[in-house]
C-alpha cells in the first residue's frame, strides 16, 4: 500500500487503485506499483481511477507507458472529467469498453 | 520615552523572529527578497537604527553588487570595498566572525563612518558587523548594524548576529545558485526555440511561456518550416515535464520531427516517423504533438494530432470552435502504430487557427474541457483580428500574469492572401 495506490494481484490479473492527484510528484510511486505488478507476472492490469481527483500529463504518461508493458491494461471507474482527458489525449482506447467488462 | 533612550535589550519575541527568519530565508529564492528579509530582521532583533546587508555577486569584484538597507537611505552606505572590508575578512578568517565597537568615536584617527561601511552622513557610534560567507567559506558579503549612541550592543547581540548571518549565508547561497540555474535555463530556452520568420501570405504568431516559479524552460515547443514548394509545416508539441531535462529532450524531439517533416511532408506520416525514430533510438517518454500543413496557394490546412488537444479555429465570421474528433495516441510510449488521420480545413482569408499545449488549459481544480470551453468563450469576445493579437490577449487574460503549473506554447496562423505554389498545381479552394 502506498500513499497513492493499492495493488491487488490474483493470478495474472492485477487491480491498481489510485487516489488523489496523479501528478509529477507521485509518478515514481505509480511506476513502482506498476513494476510490482510486472514482478508478480500480471498480464492484465485494471487501473481504478474512481478516487482520483486530478491527473496531469506526467500521470497520463505513466498510464500510457504501462499500457505497452502488459498484454492488457484498462482504466476503470474513471470520473467523467478523467474519461474526457483520456479521450482528448488519444488514450480513449485504454478505457474499459462495455463489451470487455467481465 | 524616545526610541534612542530605550534600553538596548532583546525584543521579547526575538526567538520567534529568528525562527520565522529561518523559515522565510530557506523558502525564498529571490536574491533581493532574501536580502531585505534578513536586513529588516537584523535591525529589529538587535535594536539597531541602521542596518545594511552588502552582497558581492562576483567574488573577484571590488564592489558589492547588491545592497539591502533597513532604517537608512542608500546614500549612507559605501558599497565599495575598503579598509573595513579587509578588517572584517581578516577578522573572520581568524575565527572572529563578528566585530563590535562600542564607540567608533573612540577609535584612533579614522574617517570612521567610511571605514565602518556607513558614510559620515549617518553618524554611527555603536557598531556591529559580521561577514556572510558561502558554504565553501568564501566571503559573500557583510551585515552591518549601527546606532548613533555608544554602547548599544553587547555580547548577546553578537551571538544574535551570528545566528542571523548563518541564515543569511544559506539564503544568499541558495539565491545565487537559483539565479545561476535560471540564467543557464533561459539561455538554453532561447537557443532551443526558433524565431519564426516572415512568411508570405500568412501571419504566423508564436509564444512560449514557462511554468511559473520554475526554471525558465520546459518541454513545450513550436516550429514553422517552409517547404521547397512554398507550403508551411507547423508544429506545436509537448515533451512531458517543465525543467531543464524536459527542455533538452524537447530539443532532440523537435529536431527529429523537423527532419521527418521535411522528408514525409504528410502530417500523419511525419508523426508516425517520429514515433519510430524515438523507439529506434531508445528514447521513451510521453510526447504529444499537432502537426499541420498549410498551403498558401489555397489557404487549406491539414492537421494531424498525436495525443494533443484540438486546436481552436477562429473564423473571421462566426463563432470559434475546437477541431472535432479525438486524436491518435501520444508518441513515445509504444501506442502509436499507424499514421494519425489528418483533418482538412478550408480556411478563408482572415480566419485564424490557434494551436496550443495543455499548459494553457490544464488546471488542478477545473476539468480541462471546462477550461477549453472558457477559452473558446473568451476568444469569442476578443476584438483583435490578428494572430499576434490573439496570442497576446489569450496569454494576458487566460493565463494571467503569474502563469500556471505547466509551460505553455502557442502558435496562431492567419491567411492574408493567396500565394501561388512553386512548381505545384494548386488543388484549388473547395466550396
Amino acid at each position: 500500500m502506498t500513499a497513492v495506490g493499492d495493488l491487488d494481484v490474483s493470478g495474472a490479473l492485477g487491480r491498481l487503485v489510485l487516489r488523489g492527484d496523479i501528478d509529477l510528484l507521485v509518478v515514481p510511486e505509480v511506476q513502482a506499483a506498476v513494476q510490482r505488478a510486472k514482478d508478480q507476472h500480471v498480464t492484465s492490469l485494471e487501473v481504478d481511477l474512481a478516487l482520483v481527483d486530478f491527473i496531469d500529463s506526467s500521470g497520463l504518461g505513466v498510464l500510457a507507458q504501462a499500457s505497452s508493458e502488459f498484454e492488457r491494461l484498462r482504466v476503470v471507474d474513471a470520473p467523467i472529467s478523467i474519461v474526457r482527458i483520456l479521450e482528448m489525449t488519444g488514450l480513449g482506447d485504454l478505457l474499459l469498453r462495455s463489451d470487455e467488462a467481465g | 520615552m524616545a526610541t534612542d533612550e530605550r534600553p538596548a535589550g532583546l525584543p521579547a519575541d526575538a526567538l520567534r523572529t529568528l525562527v520565522d527568519l529561518g523559515r522565510l530565508v530557506v523558502s525564498e529564492l529571490d536574491l533581493e527578497r532574501v536580502m531585505q528579509v534578513v536586513v529588516d530582521a537584523a535591525r529589529e532583533l538587535t535594536g539597531a537604527t541602521a542596518a545594511a546587508l552588502l552582497y558581492r555577486a562576483d567574488p573577484a569584484g571590488r564592489a558589492f553588487t547588491h545592497v539591502a538597507l533597513s532604517g537608512v537611505a542608500r546614500a549612507t552606505v559605501d558599497p565599495t570595498a575598503s579598509a573595513w572590508w579587509e578588517e572584517m575578512t581578516s577578522s573572520a578568517s581568524n575565527g572572529r566572525p563578528t566585530i563590535r565597537h562600542d564607540d567608533l568615536d573612540a577609535l584612533p584617527g579614522s574617517a570612521l563612518g567610511v571605514l565602518a561601511g556607513f558614510t559620515a552622513e549617518h553618524p554611527v557610534r555603536s557598531y556591529l558587523a559580521a561577514t556572510v560567507t558561502g558554504p565553501d567559506g568564501d566571503p559573500l558579503g557583510a551585515l552591518l548594524l549601527g546606532h548613533p549612541k555608544p554602547g548599544r550592543f553587547e555580547v548577546r547581540h553578537e551571538l544574535l548576529l551570528e545566528g542571523i548571518v548563518g541564515y543569511a549565508s544559506i539564503g544568499l547561497a541558495n539565491a545565487r545558485e537559483h539565479r545561476a540555474v535560471r540564467d543557464i535555463a533561459h539561455t538554453l530556452q532561447r537557443a532551443l526555440l526558433p524565431t519564426v520568420g516572415f512568411h508570405e501570405g500568412v501571419e504566423v504568431a508564436v509564444r512560449y511561456r514557462p511554468a511559473a516559479r520554475r526554471a525558465q524552460v520546459g518541454g513545450d515547443w513550436y516550429d514553422a518550416l517552409r517547404l521547397a514548394d512554398g507550403r508551411l509545416a507547423l508544429t506545436v508539441g509537448d515533451v512531458a515535464g517543465h525543467d531543464v531535462l524536459a527542455a533538452a529532450r524537447m530539443g532532440t524531439v523537435r529536431n527529429a520531427l523537423s527532419v521527418h517533416v521535411l522528408r514525409e511532408v504528410d502530417p500523419g506520416r511525419s508523426l508516425l516517423a517520429l514515433e519510430e525514430h524515438l523507439a529506434a533510438t531508445g528514447q521513451r517518454g510521453f510526447v504529444t504533438a499537432v502537426q499541420a500543413l498549410f498551403d498558401p496557394a489555397d489557404a487549406s490546412l491539414e492537421i494531424a494530432r498525436a495525443g494533443h488537444l484540438a486546436p481552436l479555429v477562429v473564423p473571421a465570421v462566426g463563432a470559434p470552435y475546437f477541431l472535432d474528433g479525438d486524436p491518435a495516441p501520444p508518441i513515445g510510449v509504444g501506442l502509436l502504430r499507424r499514421p494519425p488521420d489528418a483533418v482538412r480545413l478550408q480556411l478563408a482569408l482572415g480566419d485564424r487557427v490557434l494551436f496550443f499545449t495543455d499548459g494553457l488549459v490544464e488546471q488542478r481544480r477545473t476539468p480541462t474541457d471546462v477550461r477549453m470551453a472558457r477559452l473558446r468563450e473568451l476568444v469569442r469576445t476578443l476584438p483583435t483580428t490578428t494572430a499576434e493579437g490573439l496570442c497576446d490577449d489569450v496569454l494576458a487574460r487566460f493565463v494571467g500574469a503569474d502563469g500556471g503549473d505547466d509551460d505553455v506554447a502557442m502558435l496562431a496562423i492567419r491567411p492574408l492572401n493567396l500565394v501561388p505554389g512553386r512548381g505545384r498545381v494548386s488543388t484549388g479552394a473547395q466550396a
